[in-house]
This record gives structure tokens, C-alpha cells and sequence, in this order.
């Protein structure tokens, strides 16, 4: 019997000749190489959903086909998938915002049908470059659609994803000639359901064990907040390998983060705001065993492929089974042993309730922008930020939710009010909210359950099972769930000490050129406070708006803070940014902190335009611009400084002043505020 | 959301995606789907595996031709049609059941194949009045618009107009101050004008509905406005002629080209305020009309055929 083409091609792709398809593939493969042909499937992570569509594309290609385009949210997956492709001859490229440069190329490329693979992810599809410039060429050409992660399609996952429903008003749309493969790794029957009806009835779908038989489950319950870093700086250097520690916020991934490290744990910190060069530097370390540990916040969460990781705790409990699953399902696919563990906080249920209750933006605030847009000719983010009250972020999540809604559309960056009548889909909010309570319930018994606890995640994604025998309610081995009290003092001591850290912005806004932050890039920095708490926070709100002299507490405060941390090479001299109100006042607080630190107190920082206050400034962009010009540096020593400024909140003044400093030739720049306003 | 079927006409017959897309004209189109009807198929079958349009009998190579080109590029223009969602805009193809039957049976094979519309699409299919006339009106004139309007609510008829300046906005205006409904068939971009906060606030209402045949995105031409014309008197029950300018002018052309192809009912104001080409339109078989309560008593003796002095018109 001679091989089939797909057979052939599977063994060329794994570079094993005596590979076999696992059951389902083959059935995806001739699904989405018929035309029109549809097909979802639900299978763990690893089971080998790029080999269905990379030998698709071979035989689709072979017939004629345009590119396959691939949509997908994960950097990482990019990364991995043009590599694996090339093992099929197929050429693979991809489309983000951090190779914008490269667009035309890749523009050019797919005109000329030298790419078989595009990878994108699915915010490019609102991106309107990419909506004029190259999605109609696509959209004719494209011949086979992949949808990874297609469960964000729905909003009755954990993880609904505007973005996606354009997607998937896309593939309703297009012809029915167009194959579409739909992919997920967590998916219980509700959400199927809800891909099947938008992906239209012909669909095939594939759907295997979610069984990971290396996993062992365990639940800790452990209150306390130190206890739980403490458990962690123990257990973690006992465990085998690297892995993942997840948190619910993107303060505690900073936290526990720095916490293990000073317990000399080798671990990062990953989460929505790590840059991209760091975020992908950290995967790439870690599928090497390079790192022993990274703390990330959901932002790592899905399709991270990397099969050696060997354990995944959870500091906090998320509020969806499906999402816990998801996550420690990272762990233990080519290993033998891998553990789950999931510490519960006293806190958890306030975060999950956060989550659920901020999931919809309100009738009232929906109606208000409306309303808004209703009555004038459109608007643009900073005008219609005076017709509503409310934070710039939960602004942005309204509007886009507006959008794909399409009772709202943008144009530049100007917002207007469809002429589609449009009302609040209260009842769609309250099912999902319910949805949501009943998986937040579901994860309350996952914490105090008897049973077998793999069992029970498997039947909330309705893929039952029998006891796994492995877990901690299963057998009688589990990682110890004792605390060592010395370790948990010191958790305790260090959250107490925190500071609250001033991170260096490493890449201008997008259409600044003149900052260059590779080479002039401040150090890490500090703040003393967060303005307005209370005690210092207060205080320096005082200081600047009434009293026009920041306190000698605050002085005392700042130098013992400085002190502690130590910053190396050590700076030698200190300046600071001009005031801009009060005339001096940073100035004068920056002679005092001079002589409590015993180092020389230089002028050399002078405003040159007086520019607008940075809080009125609305977003990156603008607030960069708004100082590029304001400041000259005069002239620098050649030693590390430390620059000090009265409130951090953009981070862009302390960087262009930053950047001037190192062009004026000075070493290390060390940023030092007395508060942190925090929107930046 | 836009069935297979209506995916094709989009594909065949619209410039979305791609504004210089080579789709088939209204009269092609009618061609191709009386082929298609003679042979019971559907058009969504342009899709099917293998389809080729050479091999149905009847259809030329030059439209095969087109018919293949414009297949290579249906992704972009169905996907087009289903964006202009994002504006309130719903794509209404010949194959619909939303599209207006008077377009098919008044217009034949110039009904266009695909439309734009906004606001309360049953208007759509309701009787609505047609007032037109042109865009510098006098005083007199626009009374007459407005009176007219009046009288088409208090009949529980919608005012059908242009949209444009002059007797178009007097007529429309006049309705919606008497809490009257008002179809408004464009010349130019659908897309421009609902960004106006008034437009949006009769939508909200459901007291209008603004329709073309033109892409949303397109801007104003002459050839677009004799089209819009067209549309107009087609989905009236009866069009009124306020004010035409005599052998010049958009109005006056519309109004003789309706006449001449029995485009629905006509009337010409003859009262204070009528245009300089007014009583020509009547002598070419225009109905004559000197206040607007006759609008409805009279309009059974108003002509459905045409006069003999269009064989006139046509040798000049
Ligand atoms: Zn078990």
C-alpha cells in the first residue's frame, strides 16, 4: 500500500517516517481542502492542529490556492509557526505592529503569491492600513482561513474578544467557497455550540480528550497574601524544571516576581504591559529552561507552546473553570510529572468579582457616549472624555465594544454614531453575568471539593471522566502545603517595603522617530509614594498645590528610600526637571535631597517652552510630543545621575529628559519621583 | 446578513471592494438572471465547485468573461457589503425579499441589483407621494412644495424625494414637521449624510429612510442623479413636479424620461410657484395639478400611458 499525500506530508513535517495522524486529523484535513468546507477542532494543546493546516495548505497550494491566512493572538505561536512551516518548503509571514517596516514587503509578497502562510492577529483586521491596503487582496485570494483560539468568538467564554466578532462577521460574509478551520484547547459544549451556529452548520467538528496524564492537580487554601509568597519561595527550587506562576493582577506578577528573585529564584515578571521585545526574550527563555520560573498575569495564557513546561501554580484562583484549565493545562505535556497547583487567597473572590462586574460597560454609560455622538458631528476620544466621566481605559473598552456592536464607527480617529438603531442587549448581559457566577461558583467548589479534582475540571468543560488517581484528593503525596514562618516574615516585610517602580519606556509612540530609546534609555526608577494616598502621597499633594515647599519628612523619606536601593553604578550627581506651576519647587526639594544624599545637586535641566500640563494630555502621542520640545539639556557630567521629579505619571518627561542627558553624553540616567500618579 | 444568493448579485453586480470593479450593468445583470431563470437555477451557484459561466446557453463570452474576473474578486466586495453594517448601511440586493418590488416591475431591466439603505426600511414598501422639482425655487414654490407634503401625511403616504436643496428639502422638512414620514432616494454619499445629527435622529425615530444605488462611499455625478431620479418616480404611487425648469435642468429631464417610459404616475403643479417648464410637462402628457387636495381625489384620471407629443420630444 503506498502512502497518501497527507501521510507523506506528515512525515515530512515531523521529519519522522514512520509518523501516523492522531484520530480526527485527517478528517480536519480533507474538511478544509474541499471548497467551502468548515471544520472546528476542540483538542488539547500538542495534539497537532498546525499539522492539519500546514499539510492543507501544501495540498491547497498545490491546487492553485492563495495564501492560507492564519488569526491568531499569540506572538509566540508566530514565532514557532514560521519556523515549522518551513520544514514543508512553505513560506510563512507574519503582519504586527512591531514589524510595520516590513509591511510593504510582505504586501508586495503576497501580490506576487510567494506566501503561503500569513500570520496575523485578529486586532490587524481593525487596523486601517492593513483594512485598505492589503485585507480586500486577501480576502479575494485567501484559501483557507484559520481561526486559532476560536473560542474568543464567543462571548460566552471566559475570554470573549471584540476583535473576534469582526472575524467572525468576515467569514460570514465572505463567499461560501472560502474553507475556515477553527481551533481552541478549551471549549466545554455551550461555547462549541456558539462557534457552530456562527460558523454556519456545515461544520465538521473534532473534538478529543482533554486528559493531560502527567498532571497532578492540587488545591491549597492559604489565605494570607505573605504565606502564599512564602510557599512559593520554598517549593519552587524543589520542583523539577521550569514554569509558570499565574496571578490575577498585574501588580501581584510584579510582586511575587521581584520576591522570588531576592529570594535568588531565577524569575521574570510577564504581563499586558511587558513590552514585546521582553515578553517574547522571556518566552524564548523559557522553552529553553533558561528561566526556573515566570510570573505572568493571563497575558501568557494562551497557545503558549511550550511542551517541557513543568509546573503551573496559580497565586490566586481564576473565576472560570475553562480559564483554569486552559492555564494549567500549559504544564506537563512532554513530560512525565507536572504539577498543578492552585494557592486560594482571602482575595480572589473580590478580583473575580472585579472581572465580572467590569466585564459590560453600564446602560447609563453606553447611552451617555450615545447620546453624545448622536448629537454632534462625531467626536473625537478627548472630546467625548468631556461628555462622560470616566477612565481613559474603560473609555477605549466602551467604545470598542460600541464598535463591534456597530452602533458606533471610527473614522481617523474620530468616533460616530451608526444609523443602525441600536439598543443595550440587557439580557445578553445579565445571561452572561449569570453564566459567570455559575463558573465563579464552580471554581469555590473546585477549592473544597473531595473529589478527584481532574475529574471535576474535565466535567466543567463536559468531557467526563473517571478519578485520575494522581491529584492531591486522589492520592496521598502532595507537594507539602506547610510555610516556613521566616519566609512568610520576610514576604510580609517586603511587601511592606515595596516600591513602587518607575519602569524605562523603551519604545517611542508610534509616529515619533526622534526618540532614540535603545541606546539613551533611563534605568529602572523609583517612586516614593502614590499620590494622594495617604501619608506621603498626601503630603506631597500639599507640598505642590499648597504649601509650595515639598517637607522635610518627604526629603528624609526620599534619601533613606534611595539609599535602600542602591542603585548601581552608583550616581554621583543629581538634577531635576523645572517645575512647571510653582516656580521651583522641585528645584529647592532637589538641593535638600542632594545634601541629605552627600552627592552634588547640578542645574542643568531648562525648560525652553512652556508646554501643557502633562495630566491634560490624553495618550502616548501626545503626551511625547508635548514635551519633546519643551526642555533643553545644557551640558552633563560623565557620571550616572539620578533625575528627580515631583509627580511620574506618562513617564515621557522623565524619558525625553532622560534621553537629552545621555545625548549630552551623561552615564546612567536613575528616575526618581516623590509620587506616582499611575496611569502610565 | 446577506444570504448566498444576495453574496452573488453582490459579487456581480457592485462596485464594493473595489470601486473600479467591472460589475454588470443593470441591463447585463437582467440578462444573466433570465438565463439563469430559464434553467431554474440560483445564482448563488457562481460559488459552486466548478462553476463556469461559459457553459450556460445564452450568455455571451463578453459576460462570461466579466462574469469570471468579477468572481476573483467577490471576497473583498461581500465583505465590503456586510462592513457597511458599521454605519447603520444594509446591503439590499434584487434577490431580497427587503428590496422594492416597484423597482423591479416599473424600472425591468434597469432596476438596479443592489441598493443602499438607512433608517426604517418598511417605508420601503409603503405608499409614499414623489415630490421633486428644482433645487432654486421660488417662495411660491416652496409653499406648494410644503402644502403638497402636508397633503401626502394627512393621506398617511410618506414623501418620497431627492434629497437634494430647494423643493427636495422643503417637501421632506414639511412632512416631518406635520409627523410624517419621509424617503429620501440619494444621488450621491449615504455615508456623508448620516453623519448629520439630524438625519440621525429621525433614524432613531423610524421616521425615515434614505436609500441609493450608488456605493455609500461614491460622491455626486450627473449620471448618479438622473439615476436617483429614476428611483424616485418608480417608488411613488404618483410623483408631483413642483417647479421645472423649461428644457434644462436635472428636474426636467427627470421628468422627461419618466414620462416617456410610463414611469409611474406623474402630476405638474400649475399653481402659483410652478417652474417655467411646468406646462411644457403638461403638454407632453403630464397631469395637471392646481391645488394639492386634487392629489388624491384626482389620481385615478391621471394618465398611466403616455401622450402622442412624446414622439415629438424624441426627434428634436
Ligand atoms: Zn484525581
Amino acid at each position: 500500500m503506498t502512502d497518501s499525500l497527507q501521510l507523506r506530508l506528515l512525515h515530512e513535517l515531523t521529519q519522522n517516517p514512520r509518523a501516523t495522524f492522531h484520530p480526527g486529523q485527517i478528517e480536519a484535513i480533507d474538511a478544509v481542502t474541499r471548497s467551502g468546507g468548515r471544520a472546528l477542532v476542540v483538542q488539547r494543546t500538542g495534539w497537532g492542529k498546525s499539522a492539519v493546516y500546514f499539510i492543507a495548505t501544501k495540498i491547497l497550494r498545490a491546487a492553485g490556492t492563495g495564501p492560507t491566512v492564519i488569526v491568531s493572538p499569540l506572538l509566540a505561536l508566530m514565532r514557532n509557526q514560521i519556523e515549522a512551516a518551513s520544514r514543508l518548503d512553505l513560506t510563512a509571514h507574519t503582519v504586527n505592529s512591531a514589524n510595520r517596516d516590513d509591511w510593504v514587503n510582505v504586501f508586495a509578497a503576497i501580490d506576487a503569491d510567494e506566501i503561503d502562510l500569513l500570520l496575523i492577529s485578529p486586532e490587524r483586521l481593525n487596523n486601517p492600513q492593513f483594512r485598505e491596503d492589503i485585507l480586500p487582496d486577501l480576502l479575494n485570494r485567501m484559501g483557507l482561513l484559520v481561526i486559532d483560539e476560536a473560542h474568543c468568538i464567543s462571548d460566552w467564554g471566559h475570554d470573549f474578544r471584540p476583535d473576534y466578532r469582526r472575524l467572525q462577521r468576515i467569514v460570514e460574509a465572505l463567499p461560501r467557497t472560502t474553507p475556515v478551520l477553527a481551533t481552541t484547547a478549551t471549549a466545554n459544549n455551550r461555547v462549541v455550540a456558539d462557534i457552530e451556529e456562527q460558523l454556519g452548520s456545515n461544520l465538521t467538528v473534532i473534538r478529543g480528550s482533554l486528559d493531560r496524564p502527567s498532571l497532578r492537580l492540587q488545591v491549597i487554601d492559604m489565605p494570607n497574601k505573605a504565606d502564599r509568597m512564602a510557599w512559593l519561595a520554598k517549593t519552587i527550587p524543589t520542583l523539577p524544571g521550569s514554569g509558570i506562576v499565574y496571578t490575577l493582577t498585574i501588580a501581584d506578577a510584579k510582586r511575587v516576581a521581584r520576591f522570588l528573585i531576592a529570594k535568588g529564584i531565577d524569575a521574570e515578571a510577564y504581563t499586558g504591559q511587558s513590552e514585546t521585545e521582553d515578553r517574547l526574550d522571556i518566552e524564548d527563555r523559557l522553552s529553553v529552561n533558561a528561566l526556573k520560573v515566570v510570573v505572568a498575569t493571563s497575558a501568557l495564557a494562551m497557545g503558549y507552546d511550550n511542551p517541557h513546561i513543568q509546573f503551573v501554580v496559580h497565586f490566586q484562583v481564576p473565576g472560570s473553570p475553562v480559564a483554569y484549565y486552559q492555564q494549567v493545562g500549559r504544564a506537563g505535556r512532554a513530560v512525565d510529572t507536572a504539577y498543578g497547583v492552585a494557592l486560594s487567597g482571602a482575595e480572589d473572590v473580590r478580583i473575580q468579582d472585579y472581572f465580572i462586574e467590569t466585564a459590560f460597560p453600564s446602560e447609563e454609560v453606553t447611552a451617555r457616549i450615545l447620546d453624545a455622538l448622536g448629537n454632534s458631528n462625531g467626536l473625537k476620544r478627548s472630546e467625548l472624555l468631556e461628555h462622560v466621566n470616566m477612565q481613559w481605559s474603560r473609555l477605549d473598552g466602551t467604545l470598542k465594544l460600541l464598535e463591534v456592536e456597530q452602533a458606533v464607527y471610527r473614522e481617523g480617529g474620530t468616533f460616530f454614531r451608526s444609523a443602525a438603531a441600536w439598543t443595550y442587549p440587557r439580557e445578553r448581559v445579565e445571561s452572561v453575568n449569570a453564566a459567570r457566577r455559575r463558573e465563579q461558583q464552580a471554581m469555590a467548589d473546585y477549592v473544597t471539593t473531595d473529589a478527584c479534582l481532574m475529574s471535576f475540571l474535565r466535567s466543567e468543560l463536559d468531557d467526563p471522566s473517571q478519578p485520575c488517581g494522581r491529584c492531591s484528593n486522589c492520592t496521598d503525596d502532595p507537594l507539602d502545603p506547610t510555610v516556613d514562618p521566616k519566609l512568610s516574615g520576610d514576604a510580609h516585610n517586603f511587601i511592606r517595603l515595596e516600591p513602587i517602580v518607575i519602569e524605562p519606556r523603551k519604545r517611542p509612540p508610534y509616529g515619533i522617530d526622534r526618540l532614540d530609546l535603545k541606546t539613551h534609555r533611563l534605568e529602572e526608577g523609583h517612586a516614593l509614594s502614590r499620590y494622594g494616598d495617604p501619608g506621603w502621597g498626601e503630603l506631597v499633594q500639599r507640598g505642590k498645590y499648597q504649601a509650595g515647599r515639598f517637607d522635610d519628612e518627604l526629603v528624609m523619606a526620599s534619601a533613606k528610600l534611595i539609599e535602600r536601593w542602591n542603585p548601581s553604578p552608583a550616581p554621583t550627581w543629581l538634577t531635576a526637571v523645572p517645575s512647571h506651576r510653582v516656580e521651583g519647587v522641585v528645584v529647592d526639594f532637589a538641593r535638600r535631597l542632594a545634601d541629605a544624599l552627600g552627592i552634588e545637586f547640578v542645574e542643568t535641566v531648562e525648560r525652553v517652552r512652556d508646554n501643557s500640563e502633562q495630566k491634560m494630555m490624553h495618550n502616548s502621542y501626545q503626551q511625547a510630543r508635548n514635551v519633546l520640545d519643551a526642555f533643553r539639556v545644557q551640558a552633563a557630567r560623565s557620571d550616572p545621575v539620578l533625575l528627580i521629579d515631583d509627580i511620574v505619571n506618562s513617564r515621557w518627561t522623565l524619558t525625553v529628559i532622560g534621553n537629552l542627558l545621555m545625548q549630552a553624553g551623561s552615564g546612567a540616567v536613575y528616575p526618581f519621583a516623590l509620587a506616582d500618579s499611575g496611569k502610565g | 446578513m446577506l444570504t448566498d444568493s444576495s453574496k452573488a448579485v453582490v459579487a456581480l453586480a457592485s462596485r464594493l471592494g473595489d470601486s473600479r470593479r467591472p460589475s454588470l450593468s443593470p441591463t447585463e445583470w437582467d440578462r444573466f438572471s433570465a438565463v439563469l431563470a430559464d434553467q431554474q437555477l440560483d445564482v448563488a451557484m457562481v460559488f459552486d465547485d466548478g462553476f463556469s459561466a461559459e457553459s450556460l446557453p445564452g450568455v455571451t463570452e463578453k459576460i462570461s468573461a466579466k462574469i469570471n474576473t468579477l468572481l476573483e474578486t467577490a471576497g473583498a466586495a461581500t465583505v465590503e457589503a456586510a462592513d457597511l453594517g458599521r454605519f447603520g448601511i444594509t446591503t439590499i440586493t434584487i434577490v431580497d425579499d427587503a428590496y422594492p418590488g416597484a423597482f423591479r416591475q416599473r424600472l425591468g431591466n434597469l432596476a438596479p441589483p443592489v441598493i443602499y439603505a438607512v433608517g426604517n426600511l418598511d417605508l420601503l414598501s409603503g405608499d409614499g407621494v414623489g415630490i421633486v422639482g428644482s433645487r432654486n425655487v421660488t417662495e411660491e414654490g416652496k409653499t406648494a412644495a410644503e402644502e403638497m407634503a402636508r397633503e401626502a401625511v394627512r393621506n398617511g403616504r410618506s414623501v418620497i424625494s431627492g434629497g437634494a436643496r430647494g423643493v427636495d428639502s422643503f417637501a421632506m422638512n414639511a412632512a416631518f414637521m406635520a409627523g410624517g414620514t419621509v424617503v429620501g432616494v440619494l444621488a450621491d454619499s449615504l455615508q456623508g449624510r448620516i453623519r448629520k445629527s439630524g438625519t440621525l435622529q429621525a433614524i432613531d425615530e423610524g421616521t425615515v429612510c434614505l436609500l441609493s444605488q450608488q456605493i455609500p462611499s461614491a460622491g455626486f455625478t450627473p449620471h448618479a442623479a438622473m439615476a436617483r431620479n429614476k428611483l424616485v418616480y418608480a417608488l411613488s404611487e404618483v410623483t408631483v413636479v413642483v417647479a421645472a425648469d423649461h428644457e434644462t435642468g436635472g428636474t426636467w429631464a427627470g421628468a422627461i424620461e419618466a414620462l416617456k417610459k410610463h414611469n409611474g404616475r406623474i402630476a405638474v403643479w400649475t399653481g402659483d410657484g410652478a417652474g417655467p417648464g411646468n406646462s411644457a410637462l403638461v403638454n407632453i402628457g403630464g397631469s395637471p395639478l392646481t391645488s394639492p387636495d386634487q392629489l388624491f381625489d384626482a389620481q385615478q384620471d391621471l394618465p398611466t400611458e403616455p401622450s402622442e407629443q412624446l414622439g415629438l420630444l424624441d426627434s428634436a
